[in-house]
C-alpha cells in the first residue's frame, strides 16, 4: 500500500503535483509525467499495477516505465514524502 | 478616536496609525471598479489603550520582540514600544511603554499586529507591493532592495494606482485588498520618480527610505499576475514564467507566516487556492544599468494583451 506521510500535503498547480512536507516546510514539485505516475501509484496502491497502467497510457515498454516509476517512488520514500506498507 | 480604512477594515483607533483615513460616509470611491463596501461585508476593528499583562509563556521571537498565542488571544511584546493583544478578529488592546513615541507604538500595529489579525480573518498575506489597473492587480515580490516599491511607484506614471506596500492581503478570488498605500523609496528611486530629496526631509523614515503618497486605490482588485524580482548579473531584463512546483517554491519565501501561530496546513491550502491559478514570473533585472522603464513598459503591454 502506498500513501502519503501524515506530514505531507498535496495539491495540483498547472498540471503538476506540489507536495509540502509540513514538518520541514520544504516544497517538492513533480512534473506532469511524475504527477501522473504518482496518481497511478496512489490509485493502484502497488507498484506493479501502476507500472502496467502507465505502460498502457504512455505506450512505453514496461521495463522502461518500471525503472522510472521505481526511481520516482524510491526518491519520494527517501525524502520522507510517502510510505510503502507491506500488503 | 481616529478612523482609518485599510486591509478591508474600518479601523477605529486610539493610537495614531500611518494608514489612510476612512472616507466620510457620504464620500464615493475614486478607485477602479467597485468600492469595497459594495462587494465585501464591512469589517470593523477597534484599537484601544488599556492594560495588557505581560505573558512570560510567549514562545516565538523576532529579535527582541516576543509573540505567541496567549489563551484564545495573540500577544505581541515589543520592549521599546509596548504590549499588544489581539482578541478575536476585531479588537486590539495596546499598552504603550511609558514615554514610548506614539509613532513607534503605531508602527508595530501596522507592520506586525494587523498581519496577525488579517490571517485570523482568512487572508493570505504576501510581503511585497501591489498596484491596480483597469484589468486587475499586479503584485511585486522580492528581497529587500529588489525594486518592489520602486516598480509600483513607477507604474503610477503609467496610470496605475498603488494598492499596498509591504504587506499584500489576498482574499479568496483571489482578490488583493488595499493595504498601506505609501511606497517607501530609496533616495535614488525617490530622485528619479518624485524629485529632490533635499526637499523631502519630512518624508524620510530616519533610516534609509522616503515614504511617498502617490495615486492610490481603496478598492479590492482581482489578482492578475505576480512578479518575483531578482537583481542579477545578467546583460538584459528577463521575464520568465514559472509553473507548478517551481512557481510555488519561488512564492513560498514571500508568503508571510508566523511559526507557532499559523497552521501550516491551512496556509498551504490558502496558498494553493489563491496563488496556484495565478501567472507568476521570475524577473531577472540587470544589476548594472537601468531596466525600470523597460520592465514597467513590459507590464503595461502584458496588461493590455494577456490580462484583459
Amino acid at each position: 500500500m502506498i500513501r502519503l506521510n501524515d506530514s505531507v500535503l498535496l495539491s495540483r498547480v498547472d498540471d503538476e503535483a506540489v507536495l509540502l512536507d509540513a514538518d520541514s516546510s520544504v516544497y517538492y514539485g513533480l512534473n506532469a509525467a511524475g504527477s501522473r505516475m504518482f496518481e497511478l501509484l496512489a490509485e493502484c496502491g502497488d507498484r506493479e499495477s501502476a507500472i502496467h497502467l502507465a505502460a498502457d497510457e504512455y505506450d512505453a515498454p514496461e521495463e522502461s516505465v518500471r525503472n522510472d516509476l521505481n526511481a520516482l517512488l524510491d526518491t519520494m520514500i527517501e525524502k520522507g514524502l510517502v510510505k510503502e506498507d507491506a500488503v | 478616536m481616529r478612523e482609518y480604512q485599510a486591509f478591508g477594515m474600518h479601523i477605529e483607533s486610539e493610537v495614531a496609525l500611518a494608514l489612510p483615513l476612512a472616507p466620510r460616509s457620504d464620500a464615493h470611491s475614486l478607485g477602479h471598479g467597485k468600492s469595497s463596501g459594495d462587494a465585501y461585508p464591512e469589517w470593523r476593528v477597534s484599537i484601544g489603550l488599556g492594560s495588557v499583562k505581560s505573558d512570560p509563556t510567549l514562545m516565538q521571537t523576532l529579535g527582541r520582540i516576543r509573540y505567541g498565542e496567549s489563551g484564545d488571544d495573540i500577544q505581541v511584546e515589543v520592549p521599546w514600544a509596548g504590549r499588544y493583544r489581539v482578541r478575536g478578529d476585531s479588537r486590539i488592546d495596546v499598552e504603550p511603554k511609558p514615554a514610548a513615541d506614539e509613532q513607534i507604538v503605531g508602527l508595530y500595529i501596522t507592520g506586525l499586529v494587523l498581519s496577525f489579525l488579517l490571517r485570523r480573518h482568512s487572508f493570505l498575506t504576501l510581503h511585497g507591493s501591489a498596484v491596480t489597473g483597469p484589468h486587475g492587480a499586479f503584485a511585486f515580490l522580492g528581497d529587500r532592495g529588489s525594486g518592489k516599491s520602486t516598480t509600483a511607484a513607477a507604474l503610477t506614471h503609467a496610470g496605475y494606482d498603488i494598492l499596498c506596500d509591504d504587506v499584500i492581503p489576498v482574499a479568496t478570488g483571489p482578490v488583493v485588498f488595499p493595504g498601506i498605500p505609501f511606497p517607501m523609496l530609496l533616495p535614488d528611486a525617490y530622485e528619479r520618480l518624485i524629485g529632490d530629496t533635499a526637499l523631502a526631509s519630512h518624508l524620510f523614515n530616519g533610516i534609509d527610505k522616503y515614504k511617498v503618497e502617490l495615486a492610490a486605490s481603496n478598492t479590492p482588485s482581482p489578482l492578475c499576475s505576480i512578479f518575483i524580482l531578482e537583481p542579477r548579473d545578467v546583460p538584459h531584463l528577463e521575464v520568465l514564467p514559472l509553473r507548478g512546483g517551481a512557481k510555488i517554491a519561488a512564492l513560498f519565501p514571500h508568503i508571510c507566516s508566523s511559526p507557532g501561530i499559523d497552521d501550516t496546513r491551512e496556509l498551504f491550502a490558502r496558498s494553493m487556492e489563491r496563488l496556484g491559478p495565478i501567472p507568476v514570473f521570475r524577473v531577472w533585472r540587470p544589476i548594472a544599468g537601468d531596466s525600470l522603464s523597460e520592465f514597467t513598459g513590459k507590464i503595461v503591454r502584458m496588461d493590455k494583451g494577456e490580462c484583459a
